[in-house]
C-alpha cells in the first residue's frame, strides 16, 4: 500500500482483533502512525507490536469506549505521543454484537450494552476528537455495516445500534463540515471472529450469506476493508463526508 | 353477520401526526384501543420533544444525550415489545412514524436523527425477524416540520427539510400523512404486500434513494 497517510495520525478503537486490528495493519501500511486502542491489552499490544514489526510507528492505549475517561485518555496518548489526530476511528462493538436475539423478548439490558459501545461510544469519541479533528482539518469514520442499511432477521438489536450510527455520522457531517471536519461510516461484511461466532449460532447463516456475496468470500478485515478505511480517512476524500462506504463484496448495492 | 370492528392502539395522540391518525382511524371506523386486548394496528407516532432542541453535538453533555438520543430509542423498543403481544399471532400492522430527517440527517440534532434511525432499523429488523407469521411492520416518514409542528418544538436553527417538495403543502401534511397510514393498515391482512418497507409523505422531497 503506497504511504497515502504518511505521518498522519490514526487512533482505532477496538483494534485488538477482527476489523478493527486488520485496520490498524492497514493504517500503519499507508504510513499513519497508529494508537491501537482496546479493552483487550494483550491482544492490542501485539497488534502494536505487529505494525512496528513492519515498520510503522504505532503505540497502544487501553480503551473501554463505555468509559469516557478512556476515550479522552486515548486521544491524549495520540496527541502526546504524536502531537496531533487526524482521524479518529470508532469500530469497536459490544462484545455480544453476533449473538443472535429476539427482539420482542429480549432484556433491555442487552440492548443497553449495544448503545453503550455503538452509540454512546461513538459519541464519545466524537466529542473528545473535535478540537484535535478540527486543528488538523481531520475526519471521524464510524465503522456501521451492512445490517445498518437493511436490518436483521438474527441480530436486530445489531442493527438498531448499526443504524443510528449512519445517522450519526450523516448529521455530525452536515454539523462539522464548515469547519472542516469530514464524518464518514464504512459497512464491511468482513471475515471476522465475530462473524464466526455468529455462524457457529446459526450455521445457516453462513451458505445463506456466502450465496448472496457476488464476490463469493467475506472480506479480508486488513486487505480488503482497511484500504476503504484508508482510503476515506486520506486526502484522497477531501470531497466525501456524510457517506456510509459499503464494503462487502456486492452483497449489499440498495444504498 | 356484521363484521367486527377492528382495534387500533396509536402511541403519541397529542402530537399533530399521532393526533391525526387517530382522528383518521376512528373515521374509518377502527376502535380506538384503551385496553390491554388484541390489535390489528399499533402505532408509534410518539416525538421526543426535548430531543428537538438544536444543539451542537460537542456542547451536548453526556446526560443530555443519552435523555435526547438512548432514551427515545429505549421507549420505542420497550413499546415494540410491549405490542408486540398483542399481535403477535393476528395478521396485524405495526406503523412506526420516522421523520426523514433519520435519512437525511440534520445538523444541530444528532441525537435526534440517531435515535430515530435506531428506531427505523428496529422496526425494519422487527419486519424481518417476525416474518409472515407475525405483524407487518411499516415505516411512514413525514417532513420533520409537519412532525414537530405544535408550537412546542421548532426545526428552526437546523438544517432539517432542506430539499423542498415539489407538491403542495397538502401533499405532506399530517392529514395527509394520516390519510397514507389509512391506506396502509386498510388492505385486507391477506392481500398485504409491504412490510419493512419506509414511506415518505414528503411531498416528493427526499425521493430516496
Amino acid at each position: 500500500m503506497t504511504a497515502v497517510l504518511d505521518g498522519r495520525v490514526v487512533v482505532v478503537t477496538g483494534a485488538n482483533r477482527g476489523v478493527g486490528r486488520g485496520l490498524a495493519l492497514a493504517f500503519g501500511a499507508a504510513g499513519a502512525r497508529v494508537v491501537a486502542t482496546a479493552r483487550d491489552e494483550e491482544a492490542g499490544r501485539a497488534v502494536v507490536e505487529e505494525i512496528r514489526r513492519r515498520g510503522a510507528e504505532a503505540t497502544f492505549a487501553r480503551c473501554d469506549v463505555t468509559v469516557r475517561a478512556d476515550v479522552d485518555a486515548a486521544i491524549d496518548a495520540a496527541v502526546s505521543s504524536y502531537g496531533a489526530l487526524d482521524a479518529m476511528v470508532h469500530n469497536a462493538v459490544s462484545v455480544r454484537s453476533s449473538e443472535p436475539h429476539d427482539l420482542s423478548r429480549s432484556p433491555i439490558a442487552l440492548w443497553d450494552e449495544h448503545v453503550a459501545v455503538s452509540i454512546r461510544g461513538a459519541y464519545r469519541c466524537a466529542v473528545a476528537a473535535f478540537a484535535s479533528l478540527r486543528d488538523r482539518g481531520g475526519a471521524l469514520l464510524v465503522l456501521t455495516s451492512p445490517a445498518g442499511i437493511n436490518g436483521s432477521a438474527t441480530l436486530p438489536f445489531y442493527a438498531g445500534v448499526k443504524g443510528a450510527q449512519r445517522a450519526f455520522v450523516k448529521s455530525l457531517a452536515r454539523e462539522w463540515g464548515p469547519q472542516g471536519v469530514r464524518v464518514n461510516g464504512l459497512a464491511p461484511l468482513a471475515a471476522t471472529p465475530a462473524l464466526e461466532r455468529a455462524f457457529a449460532a446459526d450455521p445457516a447463516m453462513e451458505d445463506r450469506l456466502g450465496s448472496i456475496v457476488p464476490l463469493r468470500r467475506y472480506g479480508d478485515p486488513e486487505h480488503d476493508i482497511g484500504p476503504a478505511a484508508v482510503f476515506l480517512c486520506s486526502d484522497d476524500a477531501r470531497y466525501i463526508t456524510g457517506q456510509t462506504l459499503v464494503v462487502s463484496g456486492g452483497r449489499l448495492t440498495s444504498l | 353477520m356484521r363484521e367486527q370492528a377492528r382495534t387500533a392502539l396509536v402511541a403519541g395522540v397529542t402530537t399533530p401526526v399521532g393526533g391525526a391518525i387517530a382522528d383518521r382511524l376512528a373515521a374509518d371506523g377502527f376502535d380506538l384501543d384503551t385496553e390491554d386486548g388484541r390489535l390489528d394496528v399499533a402505532v408509534y407516532a410518539v416525538v421526543p420533544h426535548d430531543s428537538l432542541t438544536s444543539r451542537p453535538l460537542v456542547q451536548i453533555d453526556e446526560d443530555t444525550f443519552a435523555e435526547w438520543c438512548e432514551a427515545p430509542i429505549r421507549a420505542f423498543l420497550q413499546w415494540l415489545q410491549a405490542v408486540h403481544a398483542r399481535v403477535a399471532d393476528r395478521h396485524a400492522t405495526v406503523v412506526l412514524v420516522a421523520p426523514t430527517a433519520s435519512q437525511e440527517g440534520a445538523a444541530g440534532l444528532v441525537p435526534y436523527t440517531t435515535a430515530v434511525e435506531a428506531q427505523r432499523l428496529l422496526a425494519k429488523s422487527a419486519a424481518r425477524q417476525w416474518g409472515a407469521d407475525g405483524p407487518t411492520v411499516l415505516i411512514v416518514a413525514p417532513r420533520l416540520g409537519v412532525v414537530a409542528a405544535d408550537g412546542a418544538t421548532s426545526v428552526d436553527g437546523t438544517d432539517a427539510d432542506r430539499t423542498p417538495p415539489v407538491l403542495d403543502a397538502g401533499s405532506f401534511s399530517a392529514e395527509a400523512v394520516a390519510g397514507v397510514v389509512s391506506l396502509l393498515v386498510s388492505a385486507p391482512p391477506a392481500s398485504r404486500p409491504l412490510s419493512g418497507a419506509t414511506i415518505a409523505v414528503d411531498g416528493g422531497a427526499l425521493m430516496a434513494p
